[in-house]
């Protein structure tokens, strides 16, 4: 209960702080303020398929209902933030480098990231049993996870293929960014992480309900 | 287990499907047929000019998904649908069933390019220039693809929807190898040696051993449900 | 080497369903189990987890031959098992279905034995014909030799004479009293007749 006050006004002066307090990148400009909420998105999304793909391991070796709940509450979340993140980033793209979409290496690793979201939940929508249902979607989502350092690693260091990403000069740049700025990325980093994990442990409640209401129903 | 018999095992397992395949003809005809089609299509639809070089590439590899996407399931699914998987999976271990599928996956997609591929250089006009790197290409595209796609099968037959289902489920997976060949294709095209492409080459081979790896492990989950 | 099947406290669940619940027995060469019961009593789910096809919700199924007991995965080389889920290879002959079944449970001579048991079941004279020209009948005997190819020492048959005519039936019973004495046998049954062969008879479902 209380966390969630927390998270709420922690929420808020994060957006207040990266709009009014923290100066814009000298320059980037205005648009610069996009980064205090597309990096937080992209990491969310990337924490929540790996979380995903953890519970599935789990699930494999426990075959416990909650773990495979578990993994498809963070495949959600992720896919989630995932729309916030591309969206945010386009917005970015089209402001800096001129164009919504131009498949910068980051740009397809995370198209790839919302297919294997999306795939995933068809999966899942396309199998009746859930025992089945559990244990193929986890395979998938392992299977799925190993192409991801692929695309983030390998691929962006072929030669010739140009990143456009300013995430270099931002990431190596970043104990140069104004303290301000830097104060409130992390703030908003935290806060993110924050926001799914309470979204995460609202929707596990749920699920625990459902499972002793499926419990109690077998009982009688 | 014996290695040398899990190899006998996975052997006799790509036989009987290599043998029901050359009866009924049904995986080879079907890919061949929409690679085919596909390739009329575009190259009428081209001449008598040709496509740009990089362009040719990307419509080879999208002729070489799909085509697999319409033939690679077959072999799971049919186990499933004439309920032969019980049979098997009381005779045979899980690995077995996994190598035997995947080195059949493999022949079917090598059939289906010995007719596409000579197809693909007469009908979209190709100037090839480095014939080493293009067979490398589809090589190692080919063999990432059997390999990452062996798995989804199996997941698939299992499902209720496995038409588009095994297309979904299947680019997000091969999208990282289907690059990689794609601009190795390209590379051929252009006429670079294959000193220009040791990165994809290198990254291509370890994820196909790696995929592949992680596939037999987790190949009994699926198998065995 | 003989092996005791010991099923001990097993339940299953198919999502919101129980099909199974607490069930203990046990069969050995010489004392024939025989499960019994309406449709929908979950025989059939027993029998896949009897053979290790399926894995129990709660309990175990395990098998005992004196020096290394297990789970049922373990002794999947001398499981024989008959069912109506059962299906072998249409598009494969009589010989070379039992040739390529044989040949990955390392059965030695499976093409000889094939024949063999082609024999004993009366399809000699079809032993080259694809099984797509079989009648029910025909195939239903098919997937005893199936099941004999290995020799097993757990065999478990799933409403064996499905399908059956009389003749048909008369070598079922044959081949149980055959068996019977050497191996562990576990039989789901609604046939009246055939509830009789049971040395233990479980009635699910009640």
């Amino acid at each position: 209960m209380f966390i969630k006050y927390l998270l709420g006004i922690w929420m808020g002066a994060v957006c207040l702080a990266a709009f009014v307090w923290a100066p814009a990148d000298a320059t980037l400009g205005e648009i610069s303020r996009i980064i205090f909420f597309h990096i937080p998105t992209a990491w969310v999304s990337v924490l929540g398929f790996l979380a995903c793909m953890v519970y599935g391991v789990r699930y494999l070796r426990s075959r416990d209902e909650k773990d495979d709940a578990a993994a498809a509450v963070w495949a959600e979340i992720g896919l989630l933030f995932i729309v916030v993140a591309t969206v945010s980033g386009a917005i970015f793209a089209k402001a800096t480098w001129g164009a919504y979409w131009s498949w910068d290496p980051r740009q397809t690793s995370i198209f790839v990231l919302f297919l294997i979201y999306m795939a995933y939940i068809a999966l899942r929508s396309a199998i009746d049993d859930p025992e089945r249902r559990a244990s193929l979607s986890s395979v998938y989502s392992i299977i799925a996870f190993v192409t991801v350092p692929l695309l983030v690693f390998v691929i962006p260091r072929l030669p010739g293929i140009q990143g456009l990403h300013p995430n270099e000069a931002i990431i190596s740049n970043k104990l140069n960014m104004d303290l301000k700025m830097l104060a409130v990325f992390i703030a908003s980093l935290v806060g993110f992480t924050g926001v799914s994990l309470w979204m995460f442990g609202l929707k596990m409640r749920f699920v625990a309900l459902r499972l002793s209401d499926k419990a109690e129903a077998k009982e009688v | 287990m014996k290695s040398s018999s899990l190899a006998a095992k996975a052997f006799a397992i790509f036989a009987k499907d290599l043998r029901s395949e050359v009866r009924t003809r049904y995986g080879v005809g079907s890919v061949a047929l929409f690679a085919v089609t596909s390739l009329v299509v575009a190259s009428f639809a081209v001449s008598p000019y040709a496509l740009e070089s990089d362009a040719q590439s990307a419509f080879l590899w999208v002729v070489l998904f799909f085509s697999s996407m319409s033939g690679l399931s077959r072999s799971f699914v049919k186990e499933e649908e004439t309920r032969t998987s019980l049979a098997l999976k009381l005779s045979a271990p899980p690995l077995a069933v996994f190598y035997g599928k995947m080195a059949f996956n493999l022949t079917l997609m090598i059939a289906v390019e010995l007719i596409v591929v000579p197809m693909f250089l007469l009908f979209m006009d190709v100037s090839l220039k480095s014939y080493g790197l293009f067979i490398v290409a589809i090589v190692l595209g080919t063999a990432y693809m059997s390999a990452a796609t062996t798995i989804v099968a199996a997941i698939i037959s299992k499902a209720n929807s496995k038409g588009t289902l095994f297309a979904v489920l299947s680019f997000p997976v091969t999208m990282p190898g289907l690059i990689m060949a794609v601009r190795m294709t390209n590379s051929a095209l252009a006429g670079l040696g294959m000193s220009s492409s040791v990165s994809e080459i290198s990254g291509i081979i370890a994820f196909t051993v790696m995929i592949t790896v992680l596939s037999s492990m987790l190949f009994e989950f699926v198998w065995n449900d | 080497m003989a092996i005791t099947v010991v099923i001990d406290g097993v339940s299953r669940r198919f999502g919101e369903r129980t099909a199974l619940r607490k069930v203990s027995a046990a069969a050995r060469p010489g004392r024939l189990l025989l499960v019994t019961g309406r449709n929908g009593s979950g025989k059939s789910t027993l029998l896949k987890i009897a053979a290790g096809l399926l894995r129990p919700s709660t309990g175990s199924v395990v098998y005992r031959d004196g020096a290394d007991d297990g789970s049922p995965e373990l002794f999947s080389d001398r499981i024989g098992f008959v069912s109506p889920e059962l299906s072998l290879y249409d598009e494969l002959s009589a010989l070379d279905n039992l040739t390529f079944f044989g040949g990955l449970k390392g059965v030695r001579d499976a093409a000889l034995k094939g024949e063999a048991l082609l024999e004993r079941v009366g399809l000699l004279d079809r032993a080259d014909d694809p099984l797509s020209s079989f009648s029910s009948g025909m195939k239903q005997r098919m997937k005893f030799c199936f099941s004999l190819i290995n020799d097993p020492d757990v065999w478990i048959l799933d409403e064996p004479t499905a399908n059956l005519d009389d003749a048909g039936k008369e070598l079922v019973y044959s081949l149980i009293e055959d068996m019977r004495k050497k191996s562990a046998l576990i039989i789901a049954t609604n046939e009246k007749e055939e509830v009789r062969l049971g040395d233990e008879v479980i009635e699910l479902g009640r």
